[in-house]
């Protein structure tokens, strides 16, 4: 998984190399595009409490 | 005498009002039904009746070249129209907008390398990059 916690925290688990990507695709011109699976996101929702943390990346 | 209402949005979508029985007809090669409404096809697009099981007696007549679908409704209830697709689709805008996919279990969770991203846009490959962040 490219986010932190996929189902709860969408922020990139390589921040840095999210951020070099979004950098370099501006310097080019490029407009850019950034999915997330809204079915897996589970903050905010009714389901959230049956959220699995990502076991490596997921705080503890 | 009978009173008809047509109400047209602007994502393709009509409503039709009316106080008696109505027959529609329509030619197409595909059809699907799901308690009274109906979706018909060609390969141009198609139109779709949602009456959403309000009515009753719905009657589907089909027939070589013809098909046919009768519903009964009282009046002042609402019967939805949509029409596919609502606009022509945009070649042009399609062929001016190239996206680059980086998707992410497809390349390791990985990001793109500024190398391939600059030759990605310089040998006019692409000038919108999608990041399919899993």
């Amino acid at each position: 998984m490219m986010w932190r916690n996929h189902q709860l925290d969408l922020t990139p688990k390589d921040l840095d190399g999210y951020l070099r990507v979004m950098h370099t695709a501006h310097e080019l011109g490029l407009k850019t595009l950034v999915y997330a699976s809204p079915h897996f996101y589970l903050k905010n929702s009714e389901l959230e409490d049956r959220a699995h943390p990502d076991p490596i990346t997921s705080p503890a | 005498m009978c009173a008809h209402q047509w109400r047209f949005t602007a994502d393709g979508g009509a409503l039709y009002g009316g106080n008696h029985h109505r027959r529609t007809i329509v030619c197409s090669d595909y059809y699907c039904e799901f308690q009274g409404n109906f979706n018909f096809f060609d390969p141009y697009g198609g139109v779709s009746f949602f009456e959403h099981g309000r009515g009753s007696n719905v009657r589907l007549q089909l027939r070589r070249t013809l098909t046919t679908v009768r519903w009964s409704w009282l009046a002042g209830e609402v019967f939805w129209i949509s029409v596919s697709p609502p606009r022509s689709f945009p070649w042009e805008q399609s062929r001016q907008q190239r996206i680059i996919y980086h998707g992410s279990s497809d390349d390791r969770y990985m990001y793109p390398s500024d190398l391939s991203l600059a030759w990605a846009t310089k040998s006019g490959l692409g000038n919108i990059l999608y990041l399919h962040n899993e």
